[in-house]
């Protein structure tokens, strides 16, 4: 193998694609690595120039050692999707030192291709598409660029438009992947892969401190999308429940209990005129967690979904990727009418022992006065209501171990987990069980695409207590402090604490509606076009056919797409392409024949001329410079062909001889086409 | 021992499999003076980059399927009709060229020769990345092509007779280096290798010491008789142009000398008896080639032709070109 001897424009293209590739995973890549990329990118740039020489290999040894090294000290023992992308990218880095052979070039780039289809594995936007397509088109300039860099001997001799061949290339690529893309069955994992993200994933735990969702109160992520199949129920109804949280420690609530599953639950049906059945479908934004997000008593109407004895809808595995599901509630639906099992009201029952004591009295004191639970509810709300409590996402810390007398009877500032832990609590040490659910509460309408978004700042925590007889009913005492909180939604509950939480500007607004229908539309067409989707899809064009013979209806097509292409290829050659004086000439026979000139086969120009002076010896001006301007060009010298506007010009001026053809030879002609001719040939 | 019977029976079996494949694709495209690159003789197949490119394709594949990734399926997807792509791209930047042969000079057997050839195409796009060169490894990179380009290639010549040419390959790897796409072109170029000139001392039929003695001196005061200036015409040998009235008068006259009246010049066949055919023609090449500098006039007498005495650059021209030819089946195209 040749050393290689890359050009400069070639090696500018390999830098500009090594830098945007490790731009492109820089947020998640330790710094040392984009210092041992510069460095090494620089070290290469330094050879070329001809100033330092290349390493040696005991150094290339070491540098690889280090990096080895580095990984294990940023990441530690665990395999992470970061930090295997982050050992391809020191490689990566590294490479740029070792690039001798022609063939090594090559593997930096493609190393370039992989990496920048890796950054899928965690960015899914339209816009991280449009930028990754932009670095793919770089990518290919460079592979051109390098290819013919390493063909070339002189660099004279490679042709300056490179990006446009890659872009030509590119653009005459898309058909046929976007082909591939809507057929190609989706195929299952081939083996198991269980590498998490280090990613913090933002969203609801399975644990709740006070404080902790006040946090998430501040985040305007995404946490799933959701379409209503009938009417959109109403805010007091939208309370999206996805944990149940039974234990308290004196500090956080957390899931001791795990309710079995049933994983073939029965439909929901509408059994009196009470029951409100509501259709949905969820795009999911991936959380690392199985819990799944429904209203009220929800049976789900995707396959791998369970519900749980605690009404939950939960999935069979961890939800990683974009994930979608259709589910029925019934909103006035009752949960577990027929009773508890012992082993579930000691769940619900529990306290630890001892603490609190100002809460437990006060609790005890007014269940004395009212022994009805309604009564007794009654009461806590219009202590609540009565009482100066303050709503804020700021609620301070609590400094105490008896955490629920600080806040019922000092501070009085909290957020929902605030409210609904020291519910629950109330409610448990008079013995009547209760619990906290933790989920989303609100959406928000996207007019432009008629679907709802729910925010982590949607999150929420409520209460449910148990009524023998009656099952679990929801109560959420946020409601009693801040009630527009659940009728206006968190923006207005706490405009005190954020000035500027989301601009009231109707243009953004309207600018943020945009782009979020598109982000929309996006996870429905291209994350997930798979499954159920796809075969939908498929079905609607080619009816409704068993697996088999979709199989072989797509190959069929697949093969004839590109037995066609190819027959355009082959045809394309065979087909004699004329040049723009050679129709013209044709153009100029055709015309001299519809005006009666009999032309042989093989006529010459100066034949041709000399026929059309017999039948009409007014135009031998015109003849003469029509005759010149395709001998000049045609014959005498190849390398001078008209250009597109001399040809346009020469056919104007065939035009404007023939039309005086016909005329009566003894008529003064108008205007002299001598003239517009010789211009022709300039 | 037995593995080098077995390594020289493979390599047998090999080379007679090449040659057969060789003279198969000889027989494909037989020689001709202009070729146009069609399917026919297009051929194309993935480079080893290409293979690892797929390789690539196939990872991209496998991690999109396992992480259910669908944009990650979609890269790999879009990988792959790149690929596919490129061998279109590649393909059609070498369907379409008209490759002609135009003509080697002559030279003397086992010198290197200029091939002129013509590439050109009528397409509008512009052909890149072409290689053009009797092997892979030793190619002339051509620069990019609008419409028509005329390549030089440098050949070393083998026997004496008419310029046989073996395949030339036309390569490109081009846009990509994903694919290497080829042809073998098998053109007939008009020309003619004069023998390898052998320098001997003259020798005439039935000569004596004295006879070439006289003939040397006649020619050598020919030399020195300057008679007068004609207008130059082509072929004459330029270094009697005369240079200080071309300085003055800025045109060319030919100096002209006393024509030596020698007649008996001859550069024979029939003085090297003995000799085997290729040795005799080398001699009288050799000959021919003292004669032309210095000056002399001469005449050729082989079998079967004679060119009467003369000089200059076309007479030697002739005469070489005569003995280039000489016992060769295709007729001789008559030499002035």
């Amino acid at each position: 193998m040749k050393t290689i001897t890359l050009n400069s424009r070639a090696l500018l293209y390999l830098t500009a694609s090594l830098l945007l590739t490790l731009q492109m995973h820089m947020d998640r890549l330790p710094v040392w690595i984009l210092l041992a990329a510069a460095g090494s990118l620089l070290w290469r740039l330094g050879v070329h120039l001809g100033r330092v020489a290349s390493p040696h290999w005991s150094i290339k040894g070491a540098l690889v050692l280090l990096g080895f090294s580095g990984i294990y000290l940023t990441y530690g023992r665990e395999l992470s999707i970061e930090s295997m992308v982050s050992l391809l990218v020191a490689g990566f880095a590294l490479k740029p030192l070792e690039v001798e052979k022609q063939a090594d070039s090559y593997v930096l780039i493609f190393l370039c291709y992989l990496l920048i289809g890796l950054h899928f594995l965690f960015e899914q936007g339209p816009l991280d598409y449009l930028w990754v397509m932009c670095v793919l088109v770089v990518v290919l300039t460079t592979q051109i660029s390098v290819n013919q860099s390493l063909q070339k001997d002189h660099e004279e001799k490679s042709s300056n438009d490179v990006h446009w061949q890659a872009l030509s290339l590119f653009l005459k690529s898309l058909p046929l992947a976007a082909f591939l893309f809507f057929v190609l069955p989706r195929l299952g994992p081939l083996w198991v892969l269980n590498i998490p993200t280090q990613d913090g994933v933002i969203g609801l735990s399975d644990s709740m401190s006070p404080g902790q969702i006040a946090e998430l109160g501040k985040s305007d992520e995404l946490a799933f999308r959701v379409r209503f199949d009938s009417q959109v129920p109403a805010m007091k109804d939208q309370y999206w429940r996805a944990l149940v949280l039974d234990y308290f420690d004196g500090e956080t609530w957390s899931q001791r209990y795990q309710p079995p599953v049933d994983w073939q639950p029965a439909k929901l049906v509408k059994n009196g005129a009470k029951d409100e059945l509501i259709k949905y479908e969820i795009l999911l934004q991936p959380h690392d967690q199985k819990w799944l997000f429904s209203l009220g008593v929800a049976s789900p109407e995707t396959s791998g979904i369970g519900v749980s004895d605690d009404a939950r809808l939960i999935s069979k595995k961890a939800i990683h990727g974009q994930m979608q599901y259709f589910a029925t509630s019934n909103l006035s639906g009752a949960m577990q009418q027929d009773g508890l099992s012992a082993l579930a009201l000691n769940y619900y029952l529990q306290l630890p022992s001892g603490d609190n004591p100002r809460s437990r009295e006060f609790a005890q004191t007014l269940k004395t006065r009212f022994p009805a639970i309604s009564d007794f509810t009654y009461a806590l709300q219009r202590y609540f209501n009565g009482t100066e409590f303050y709503y804020t996402l700021n609620p301070g810390e609590l400094e105490t171990s008896n955490t629920i007398d600080e806040f019922l009877f000092d501070s009085r500032k909290g957020f929902c987990a605030h409210y609904a832990g020291s519910l629950v609590y109330l409610m448990r040490s008079v013995g009547i069980p209760a619990r906290v659910v933790l989920g989303y509460l609100g959406v928000e309408e996207n007019p432009v695409a008629n679907y709802y978004s729910v925010y982590q700042y949607n999150a929420h925590a409520w209460v449910e207590i148990w009524l023998q007889g009656r099952g679990w009913l929801k109560i959420d005492p946020t409601g009693w402090v801040a009630p527009e909180r659940i009728e206006q939604g968190l923006e207005e509950a706490v405009k005190r604490d954020f000035a500027g939480f989301s601009s009231n500007s109707p243009w953004l607004k309207a600018m943020r509606n945009q782009f979020n229908a598109l982000n929309y539309y996006w996870n429905d067409w291209m994350l997930n076009y798979k499954g159920a989707a796809q075969q939908q899809l498929m079905n609607q064009f080619f009816g409704d056919r068993s697996d088999t013979q979709l199989i072989l209806l797509v190959l069929a097509c697949l093969f004839s797409a590109v037995g066609i292409g190819f027959v355009f290829m082959f045809l394309d050659v065979r087909r004699e392409k004329l040049s723009d004086e050679q129709k013209l000439l044709y153009f100029y026979r055709m015309k001299l024949q519809n005006f009666g000139i009999q032309l042989q086969a093989g006529s010459s120009l100066t034949q041709m001329s000399e026929l059309a002076l017999a039948v009409n010896p007014h135009l031998q001006v015109e003849l003469h410079d029509i005759r010149l301007a395709f001998e000049r060009s045609l014959y005498v010298n190849p390398d001078s062909r008209m250009t597109r506007d001399e040809s346009k010009a020469l056919k104007k001026c065939i035009k404007l001889m023939f039309r005086k053809f016909n005329r009566p030879v003894d008529q003064p002609t108008g205007q002299s086409p001598a003239g517009q001719t010789s211009s022709s040939q300039n | 021992m037995s593995g080098i019977a077995k390594m020289s029976i493979k390599q047998r079996i090999k080379s007679a499999m090449s040659k057969k494949y060789l003279s198969w694709m000889d027989r494909r495209s037989p020689t001709s003076k202009s070729i146009k690159l069609t399917q026919k003789r297009i051929y194309i197949i993935p480079s080893k980059m290409g293979l690892l490119f797929l390789m690539l394709v196939v990872l991209m594949f496998v991690n999109g399927v396992n992480y259910q990734n669908n944009l990650i399926f979609s890269f790999s997807v879009l990988l792959l009709s790149i690929f596919i792509t490129s061998i279109v791209v590649t393909y059609q930047n070498m369907a379409g060229l008209i490759i002609s042969a135009g003509h080697g000079e002559a030279v003397f057997s086992g010198k290197t020769t200029l091939l002129h050839l013509v590439i050109e195409h009528g397409s509008r796009k512009t052909k890149d990345g072409l290689k053009l060169g009797f092997d892979r490894t030793d190619s002339l990179s051509l620069s990019p092509i609008k419409s028509k380009r005329q390549v030089t290639l440098n050949f070393k010549t083998g026997a004496r007779g008419f310029l046989s040419v073996p395949r030339i390959t036309l390569y490109s790897v081009y846009p990509l280096g994903l694919f290497s796409c080829w042809t073998w072109v098998r053109l007939e170029f008009e020309g003619v290798i004069y023998p390898r000139p052998l320098f001997l001392p003259y020798q005439y039929v039935g000569q004596t010491e004295s006879g070439e003695e006289s003939a040397q001196q006649s020619v050598s005061s020919g030399v020195d008789d300057f008679r007068g200036f004609r207008k130059y015409q082509a072929g004459d040998s330029l270094k009697h142009v005369a240079w200080r009235q071309f300085a003055k008068t800025n045109q060319l006259l030919t100096k002209e000398f006393e024509q030596p009246q020698a007649q008996g010049h001859w550069l024979d066949w029939d003085a090297l008896p003995g000799y085997k055919t290729e040795q005799r023609l080398q001699v009288i090449c050799g000959w021919v080639v003292r004669s032309h500098e210095e000056n002399r006039e001469y005449g050729l007498a082989l079998p079967g032709l004679k060119i009467p005495a003369g000089r200059g650059d076309l007479h030697q021209q002739a005469c070489l070109r005569a003995l280039a030819l000489h016992g060769l089946a295709k007729p001789m195209v008559n030499a002035t």
